[in-house]
Parts: structure tokens; sequence; C-alpha cells
């Protein structure tokens, strides 16, 4: 199409019309329909925040419940998904309590924070803390968001609820007083129960475990280590940057290697596209990925019968009725897309608006207070059926999730007939 | 001599359609006034209360489409990221000094940090998303390689160094342009914090908000100028206020009523390209106006010659609204040919321009007779004696009557000479070069030229728009496969050996080749930078070398195929198509315009003559724009124009189905005249002498008026909008001018009564052009619409 069209295209018809009205001081206007402008975000000031100060919601003002997540990128559809599962945990909560917490309506903040880019979840986490009636985030998403913001958090006093980030030490790490909880179960489970797999299926060998140089693919990738080794299993790894598109320098040193197993511990299309170019190479040894590559879009799909015989942990958790019902009422799918941590990002909206609810202080003038290590108290006493997951919840010392395996949600699959499969534990 | 009608002679009128039409608002004509007011607020109403769906596909075509829709295929994205370009430099300082680093980090992570919101409701919970701006960047700082190898650095004059960095936006287009000023902004304030640094930003998005800008500031600022002028002449030709009033106004509610029908058209039948509200405007307002000028000046003529005000009103309705509503029908077929343009965006201005005439000419056929019948010599008031009685009062002299005279006492000189004048002027039309702007054709206001110039010297300007290939290896294939492999490692090397550096500075291609491949693995995009401007010759011929020689030879031995996308590669394939339309569009639009002049005038020759002319008239006016915009011949200095060597490909064609409709009114209205004498009896010379000579004077009117109008675009900073003003302003002058008052009387003058041949086998085609018997009926008191001029004789006797 020519530019000028799309320039012209551009001109705001009121403009050319009321000075032609003006001109000819004719009342006939023609005035037509405006182009709807994005709206540019302004950060407001920055606020006050400390553990200890209290967040205040003036009279007649929403709470605001923030989500973290790279919602633009190669990552923004399954952010979109999850955001979702935030939402339909918001929706759930206001089902079940009425649309009002003393009076106040809950918003919904998502905020995007570039996944494993450091500067820009630091950026986010600010942009977050900016407004001034946040009370808590669903998320992040991921783990390196997790690792560049849970002190930003921590020092703000605002309670961050991952239903995905799994890397293992990011609770350990945390300062006191920890503002950081999971729903989602971690790496220290995922990696032991795909080495377990191995362990089963080929008793011993060697395996080539590739992580993508990212806070979560190195630390899975670290925890599959030792359970093989223990096994006998000969182990060779290798990192290679998020983002290659063109593995066969790798496949050659699986080649080369003569690996029984390849297991990836990374995010798609990565992933995707490692499995595709070992199966054209010819590979034909068994094919191991973690929750990150778990995706019926962007693996499945993308790999048709190259899939085939894949071996996943991480997979979708079986969900609540009642989460496949506000899911759908709040204008999703029929069936939810095949990806892990629906459940558990959506318990974790939902966790954290009732102990917000739980923990407000309605004060005379309308207004509610909100104490930051009140709140977190009240979430680290949860003691709860999740209400999308169906599992319970409960949080150890950490604010990781107590539990091991299934219990956390924790699936694992094998790629059989163009669908993932439970394997049993 | 005049052929004006005396009080005993019959004015022709009403047995034709626009008679019967006109009669029947007359009898209706406070109804009919009514149901037009309805109508026009119903307009206005669906103007604001209906928003035009704009969300079209508009499809490109050729190889570069085929090769977009697989990428938005296999992408799973409507076009690739969007790319800014800032380029930093200093007169002095290397890019491995603290504070150059520091500066270009600084501007980045501020850049990074961008924000554009989107808020929505689920079920009654307000959910806002913040979205990045910026959704990456690349600089010479993360290549890590040193500054002699970096592509992203180079020396500059002074001994310091330029580098720029790639910056790749979130949104898509719209979006990016609608929130670009923060990103400019920062921009602005770090150049504004470092006066010591050159800091500027360029792009296509950058680009293209300022050229929106440009365009919407031109606007108004030329409608300023032209629409007073448009009603300074519409006073002066009519020498009242309220004959003037009207036509105006009734452009207006066109107008009005034409935006809010494809508002709904766009709502109910077809997504439409909202540029149709500006065609709109153009056409709708000179349409409008012309059949006012001339139903208006046709009725006062009926008076002055001493007809009673309904009469007039008849005579003139069955008279010169016939020719107009044959002008109209000639007017929607030629814009018709822009649907075989097959584009949304060509279909949309056609719909719009035709909905345009359409209402035009139902308001001049229904609400002019009713208006007129209503107001009656109402018409003359406000004006005389201050400004005169206007242009129409002087048919018969003047100087244009003068030059008709001329003409016709030595038609077989003047006849060839004008021909032959603007076959001359029309011949540079014959190595037209088409083309769609580049970015040096892009105004010097434009901020972002600059350093996308800057980019080219220094660097390459195909980064901007580079030749983007896209390499299907098959649903099921990989572009990882060894062959495909090989062969896209061949095509680097032979594009590497053509590649600019310091040995080959003439080299054709830039760096760096950028690659994106999809998830599947099966498609993979390769951007090659070409260091020529889009639509340079030497970025053509690159293009048609990639697609005839080099990718065939890499790719030979494989089954993956290439194709090639992108701005040179779309400019291509566009004007290919245009090429390939133009034969068909042509025939289309003269042969329908033939056949319904044919039907007009029952007569062969005088159809034929009226096409050549209008197609002299376009033709020249093409010819002039040539010499103008190509070869920078004329108007260079004088209104600072700038030849930039090629045409824009869609000017031509837009022009030609605009200005070939529109023009008809002018010559059906004259022939009209000439008809209307030869159905008197005359002979050639007297039907064409007082034919045209009692039309002059209101042409030129309505000419300088619908210059004035079209003349908004000749304006402009743009030079495709200066291209398309210059060449519809040249269309009007040279069709008022040249064709009417010269070579349209000389021809008919030369061809005598010969103008005149009807085949026999021919006369089952319906008479539509004799409205004597009825007339001469309703002026004995015996035929429909009788009644009312006896009323109205009547009425005058009491009075």
């Amino acid at each position: 199409m020519p530019r000028v069209w799309r320039r012209l295209r551009r001109i705001r018809r009121s403009n050319f019309v009321v000075t032609t009205l003006l001109i000819t001081a004719l009342v006939l206007m023609v005035v037509v329909n405006f182009d709807s402008e994005a709206e540019v975000f302004e950060p407001p000031e920055a606020v006050s925040r400390s553990p200890e100060t209290p967040m205040v919601i003036p009279a007649g003002e929403p709470i605001v419940l923030g989500f973290s997540g790279p919602l633009t990128g190669p990552a923004a559809r399954l952010t979109g998904i999850l955001a979702n599962a935030a939402i339909a945990g918001a929706l759930r909560w206001k089902e079940l309590n009425g649309d009002l917490i003393h009076g106040h309506r809950v918003d919904l903040v998502g905020e995007d924070d570039g996944g494993t880019e450091e500067d820009v979840a630091v950026v986010a986490a600010n942009l977050l803390l900016a407004r001034p009636r946040l009370v808590g985030i669903v998320g992040p998403i991921f783990s390196a968001t997790v690792v560049a913001t849970i002190d930003i958090y921590a020092d703000a006093g605002v309670i961050i609820i991952s239903g995905s980030a799994s890397r293992t030490d990011l609770t350990l790490t945390q300062s006191e007083p920890g503002f950081f909880f999971r729903t989602a179960f971690t790496n220290a489970l995922e990696a032991p129960r795909q080495a377990e797999i191995l362990i089963e299926r080929l008793g011993t060998g060697t395996a080539f475990i590739i992580d993508d140089r990212e806070a979560y693919g190195i630390d899975l990738a670290q925890s599959a280590v030792a359970p093989l080794r223990a096994a006998g299993w000969e182990i060779v790894r290798e990192s290679v940057p998020q983002g290659t598109v063109d593995f066969s320098e790798t496949i050659a040193r699986i080649g080369s290697a003569g690996a029984d197993a390849v297991i990836y511990e990374g995010f798609n299309p990565d992933g995707a596209l490692l499995l595709g170019q070992l199966r054209d190479s010819g590979y034909t040894g068994t094919f191991v990925g973690g929750d990150g590559v778990v995706s019926q879009v962007g693996f499945l799909d993308v790999l048709g019968d190259r899939a085939e015989g894949a071996i996943l942990t991480g997979c979708p958790d079986t969900l609540s009725g009642d989460f496949l019902r506000v899911w759908q009422a709040g204008g999703g799918d029929t069936v939810p897309p095949i990806i892990p941590f629906l459940g558990s990002t959506a318990d974790a909206a939902f966790l954290l608006i009732d102990a917000v609810a739980r923990v407000a202080e309605p004060q005379p003038d309308g207004s509610l207070l909100i104490h930051p290590l009140k709140l977190r108290d009240a979430i680290a006493a949860t003691q709860t059926v999740g209400w999308a997951s169906g599992r319970a919840i409960a949080f150890d010392q950490q604010g990781d999730r107590l539990g091991s395996g299934a219990d956390t949600g924790l699936v694992a699959c094998e790629v059989r007939d163009g669908a993932f499969v439970e394997i049993a534990s | 001599m005049t052929n004006a009608p005396g009080k005993n002679e019959v004015p022709l009128a009403a047995s034709s359609i626009t008679g019967r039409v006109a009669l029947w608002s007359i009898r209706h004509r406070r109804r009919v006034v009514l149901a037009w007011l309805v109508l026009i607020i119903a307009g206005l109403g669906a103007c604001f209360m209906v928003p035009a769906d704009t969300d079209i596909d508009e499809e490109g075509t050729g190889e570069s489409q085929e090769a977009a829709s697989l990428f938005e295929e296999r992408f799973g994205a409507d076009e690739e990221p969007l790319t800014e370009f800032l380029v930093v430099s200093h007169d002095s300082l290397s890019v491995n000094s603290r504070v150059f680093r520091s500066l270009v980090n600084g501007v980045v992570a501020d850049l990074r940090a961008l924000r554009t919101r989107d808020t929505f409701e689920v079920l009654g919970t307000n959910v806002e998303g913040s979205l990045r701006f910026v959704a990456d960047t690349t600089t010479h700082y993360d290549t890590g390689l040193p500054r002699t190898a970096s592509p992203f650095v180079t020396r500059n004059e002074t001994g310091g160094d330029i580098t720029f960095v790639l910056i790749e936006l979130e949104p898509e287009f719209d979006d990016a342009i609608d929130g670009v000023g923060i990103f400019t902004d920062v921009i602005d304030r770090a150049a504004e914090a470092n006066p010591e640094f050159a800091i500027v930003v360029g792009g296509f998005v950058t680009a293209e908000e300022q050229l929106s800008t440009i365009l919407e500031d031109d606007f108004a600022k030329a409608s300023l100028i032209s629409l007073p002028i448009t009603a300074i002449i519409l006073i002066l030709a009519f020498g009242t206020l309220a004959a003037a009033v009207f036509p105006l106004a009734i452009g207006f509610a066109v107008v009005g009523i034409s935006v809010g029908v494809m508002n709904l058209i766009s709502q109910t039948v077809i997504p439409l390209n909202d540029s149709f509200a500006q065609v709109i405007l153009l056409v709708g307002l000179a349409a409008a106006i012309d059949y006012g000028v001339y139903l208006v000046s046709r009725y006062r003529r009926d008076r002055r010659a001493g007809y009673p005000e309904l009469a007039a009103v008849l005579s003139s309705m069955g008279t010169t609204g016939k020719a107009i509503l044959i002008s109209a029908m000639t007017t929607v077929l030629a814009l018709s040919g822009l649907f075989f343009l097959s584009s949304a965006t060509f279909t949309s201005l056609g719909l719009g321009a035709i909905v345009a005439i359409i209402v035009a000419v139902s308001m001049a056929m229904t609400l002019m007779p009713a208006w007129m019948a209503i107001v009656g010599d109402g018409l003359n008031r406000w004006g005389e004696p201050f400004i005169g009685r206007g242009f129409d009062a002087a048919e018969g002299g003047g100087i244009v009557a003068g030059g008709i005279d001329r003409m016709l006492k030595r038609p077989a000189i003047y006849a060839p000479l004008a021909v032959g004048a603007l076959i001359v002027v029309a011949l540079p039309l014959f190595a037209i070069n088409l083309g769609l702007d580049g970015i040096r054709s892009f105004s010097d206001d434009v901020d972002a030229k600059a350093p996308l110039l800057e980019l080219e010297e220094n660097f390459s300007l195909g980064l901007v728009q580079p030749a983007s290939l896209v390499v299907d290896a098959g649903e099921e294939g990989s572009v990882f496969s060894p062959d495909v492999q090989a062969a896209i490692a061949r095509l680097k090397a032979s594009v590497e050996a053509e590649t600019a550096s310091p040995d080959n500075p003439d080299g054709i291609f830039g760096v760096p080749i950028r690659t994106r491949t999809n998830d599947a693995a099966n498609t993979q995009l390769i951007d090659i930078p070409i260091n020529a401007d889009s639509s340079d010759p030497d970025s053509i011929a690159t293009v048609k070398r990639l697609r005839s020689e080099l990718i065939p030879a890499a790719f030979a031995d494989t089954s993956a195929e290439v194709k090639v996308t992108g701005a040179t590669a779309g400019t291509i394939d566009f004007v290919d198509k245009v090429n390939a339309r133009l034969p068909i569009t042509l025939a289309f639009v003269i042969g329908a315009s033939f056949l319904v002049l044919v039907v007009m005038f029952r007569s062969i020759l005088l159809p034929l003559v009226a096409i050549l002319l209008n197609l002299l008239a376009v033709g020249a006016a093409f010819g002039i724009m040539k010499l103008t915009f190509q070869d920078g011949y004329l108007l260079e200095g004088l209104l600072n124009y700038e030849a930039t060597g090629i045409i824009n490909a869609w000017v031509p064609l837009f022009v030609f189905a605009i200005m070939f409709g529109i023009s008809f009114d002018d010559l059906t209205f004259a022939l009209g005249r000439v008809r209307e004498g030869h159905e008197r009896g005359e002979d050639i010379d007297t039907a064409v002498r007082g034919g045209l000579k009692s039309v002059a004077m209101t042409i030129l009117a309505a000419d300088l008026i619908l210059a004035s109008v079209v003349g908004i675009f000749a304006f402009m900073r743009l030079i495709a909008m200066q291209q398309l003003g210059i060449a519809m302003v040249a269309a009007v002058v040279l069709g008022a001018l040249l064709v009417i008052v010269i070579v349209m009387p000389a021809l008919l003058r030369a061809l005598g009564d010969r103008i005149w041949y009807f085949p026999s086998w021919l006369n089952w085609i319906p008479v539509v052009a004799s409205d004597d018997a009825a007339l001469r009926a309703i002026y004995e008191g015996d035929g429909p619409g009788a009644e009312l001029i006896e009323a109205e004789r009547a009425r005058n006797a009491a009075t």
C-alpha cells in the first residue's frame, strides 16, 4: 500500500473539517470518528514504602493488585494466559465474597517485566511500586525476574506470590523479612523427577544436559546432575544462550558424546527448535525437557511428529471445575490452553486478595489501612485447598510451598500421539 | 449574436428523467427540502455515532505480498518489528570513552523503561496492562567487538566517532505512531542535556508520525487559504451572496451525508480505508459546487430571457440537469476504474468518491429544483449593486467569448495548433518513471530525515528498509537442514562480495545482515541492507538481480523457496501491478464513457471528440507533472518543488479516474448547450458559437472553484501530494482554458455537421435528449407541470 495513504488515514478529520466550517461559517459539522490513541503511561511520583509503613487506600479508591510478567516478546502468549489465570483468581474471590473489600474495588494492573531482561524487570518493579494503592503482586512469572527484583519488593514491604517461578534458591536467598512466596513447585523437585524417569527407563547412560544461561534453566540443569550421577550416569554439560536458533554445533557435540538422553532446561521456542533439529539430524535418543518447554502451541503444534516420545516435567495439572467455569465466564477459551502453572497462578491471586481482605483495617473516614507485615504473616499462615488446582497449599518458613512431587502440582508426561500423556509416579 | 430565447420561445425542459424528477420535486418542494434536512441530520448523526470500520486487510501485490503473507503465517506476526535508529556522534570522543558509553547506555535505558497502557474490564473488574514501548535494543557495546570491527561504529569527519543503536519497537504500526511522542521526548531531553553530542533518532515510525503531522498542518493551512478563495469566487461568479451560499452549503451537506453513508457501509458491507473522507471532501465539494453553479447560472439565464420562475427551474433541470446527470454517470464509471486495482485502499477511495457523486447529483436533481422553486428570484438578493451581476451574466461577451469567436474564425489553424500543443505537452507522459516515495524525498521538515541520511552517509540506508528475503523450507522442512544452510551461506557469500567496505566503497550491499527464524524452524527471514534509497534505480536493480540471479544461483540445489519483500520489492511489484492494470482500467473508463455519451448526444463523433479532448487535457496535465517532478523543468524554483525523478505510482491512475470524470462536467455542460442549439435546428457554427459562449464564463468560474479546491494539495510539503495537486490543477486549467475555449470550438467548427453523424442502425437507442415537445406542451398549458406555470402566470398577473 502506498505509504501516503497510511499518512492520510492518520489525519484527524476533525481538524480540517472544523477549519473548513470555521472559514465558511456554516453550522453543518462533519466530524467523524476520532482515532483512539494509545494511552501513554505516565508513572506517578514515587510512593514511600517499607515493611513497617502501612499502605493506605483512600476512601472510594480501588485496591490494586499487581501482576508481573513479560507481557510482550516471545513469552507474551504464555504470560497472557497466566495473567488471565490471575484474573480468574480475582473473579473467583469476588464470586465468593462480593465485589468489594470494605467498600473498595479490586483492580488489576499487569506490568511488562521483560521476563529474563534484568533492567526491564527492575523498571517494572519500580513502576508497580510507584502505584500508590498497590498492595501485592502475583508473579513474577519468570525466576530471572524474581532474582532481579526480590530485594526491591522486600525493601518496599510488598508481597509477591509467584505461581510459576521455580528456581530453587529464590526463597533461600531472600532477606528477612521475606515477602516472596510461591505456589509453584521448585526445580529441586522437578529435576529429580526428570532423573527418576530416565533412570527408570534407561537405567544408566550418558546425559547431555543443556541450559539456556538463564536463572531458571541453569538451576534446573544443575539440579538434574546430582541424582543422575548418583545413579551412575555420565554427564556432559553445555550452556547455550537463550534465543539460539541454530543448534547444529551443539547437536554435533551431542553426537560426539554418544548421549543416550538430552535434557534441555530452558524455554520455547529454543526447546522446540533443539528437539526439531535433533530429530532432523537423525538423533533417536531420549529428549527430556522442563516446564519451560511444555506448551501445546509452542511445542506440540510446532514439532508435530518430531515431538513424539519427548519426556517433560511440569506438565499441566488437573484443574478444578470452578476454575474452568470462571475461566470461561471471564472470556477464556472453552478449554484452557495446555500450559503449566495455570492453577498455581490462579490460586496465588486468590490467596493474595483473600489475605488482603483479612488484614485490611477499615478507618472511620472510609479509607483502609494494610500493614505489610500483617499481610505477609497472613499469607505465611495460609492453610487451604487451592480453588483452581484443588491441591493443599501451605508455605514453609521460606515461603515455599509445602509438599513433594505431585501434591505440589508437579506432573510428568510423555508426548504420545500428539498429546501430553501423564507418566504415573 | 446570442441564442438566448425570447419570451415567446420555448425553453427546453421536462420529458427527460431529470425534468420529470424536477417537476415532482417542485410539486413537493417543501417535503423535498424537509426530507433532505432529515437526511443531512441523519448523515451527520452517522458521522458522529457510527465510527468507520477501518480494519482493512490491505494486500500488497506480487512476490513481495506472497513473502509478506508467508511471514505473517509462519511467524504469527503482521509485520517485522518496527525499527528506529538512534544516531549519536561526537566531534572528538571515541565510543570507547566513558562519557560516550555512559550517554548511549543511559539513553537506551530510558528508552527501555518506556511504557504504554491498555485498559479493559472483565466481569466488572478493571484490568490495566502496562506494556513496553521498546522491545529490544542493540548497541555497539552489546556486540562486544572492538570499535574498529564494529558495524555500529565509524569515524566522523571531525575525528570523533559516530554510532547508531538499533531500537525495535513493541507496538504495531498505528499504536507505535500514537505513542512515539514519549519515545522522541527521551531523545530530545538527552540531546538537550548533552549539547556536545549530536543525538538524533529516525526510522519508519518517527518519519511517518512527522509526515502525518506535516500533512495535517498543511491541510489545515491550505484549507485556510483555499476555502475562502472558493467562497469569494462563488460570490463573484454569482454576484449575490444568496446564490453563492446554497451551492457551498450543498457541498458541505454532500460531504456530511457521504461520510455518514461510508461509515455505515464500512460497518455493514466492507471495512474501508478512512482516507475516503479526504476524497469525499475533494470530490463532494467540487461536484456539488459545479452542479450548483451550472444549475443556478442556467436558471438565471432563463429568467433573464424572460421565462417565469418555475419554467426557468424546469428548463434548467431539463437541460443542464440532464447534462449533470450524464456527467455524474460518466464520473461514476470513471471512478469505478479504481476497483480494477484490487486494492482495499483504492476501492475505499473510489467508493468514497462514487458515493459523494451520487449524493451530489441526487441533491442537484431534487433539492436544487425544490429550493430554486421556493426561493425563485430571491437568488439575486444580498449582492447587487455592490458586487455586480456575476460571471454568468457576462455570457456572450468578455475575453472568453472573444477567444471563442477568434477560434471559430480560423478553425483549420487553431484546432491543429491547440491539439498539437496539447499533444506536445502530453508527450513526456510516455517517459514517466513510476515509483514510490523513498526517504530522500521526505520534506526537510521531517526531523527523522536527517538521522536517516546520516545513516546513509556513514553506514547504510538499507538498514531502514532492507530487502527482506523469506526462506521457505516447506511446511515440514527445516531451514537448518544442510542443503538450505549451504544455500543461505552461498547467498550470503555472494552478497558479501558486493558489500561496501574500505576496499569496495561502491558495494551495493550494507551490513549487518540480520536473520530471524520462526518457532517451527521452517522459515527464515534474512534482512539484507541495500545502500540506496528504496525508490533509487540502484536499489530497484539490485532487488531485481537478487530475484533473478543471486537467489536462483544460491538455491538451485535445494527445495527451499525464497521470496523477496521490503520497500523496494513492494515498489517494484506495485508499479508492475499498476502497469498491468492500466490498460484494462483505461479501456473500461473510456469505453463506458463513450457509450454513455453516445446515448446522450446521439452522435458517434461528438463523444469521440469529448473523450479525446478529455484524454488530451489529462495527458497534458500528466506531462506537466512529469516535467515538474521527474525532470525538474517547471515550478521547481517557484514553488520550491523538488524533482525526485519519480512520479508516485498511484498518482496518475488516481488523478485520471477523478479528473476524467470531473472534467466531463465541463464538457457535457458545454456540449449539452451545443446539442440544444442543434435540436433547435441551428447549424454547427451557430450552435457552437452560441452554446459555448453562453457557458464559457460559467465554466471558467466553476473551474476556478475546482482549481482552488484541488489546489490544496499542490501547496503541501509531501511530494506525492504536490504531484497530485499539480496534476489536478493542470487538468482543470487545461480542460477549461485550452479545451473548452480553444480546442473544442475550433475542432467542432472544423468537423462541421459531421459531428452529428449517427448511423441509422443505432436508432434503436432510446432518445433521451429531446425535450422540445414536452416543454412546448407545458408552455402551451397542455403538459405535465403546465398547471404550475399557469398558476405562476396568474400570480404574476395579480401582483
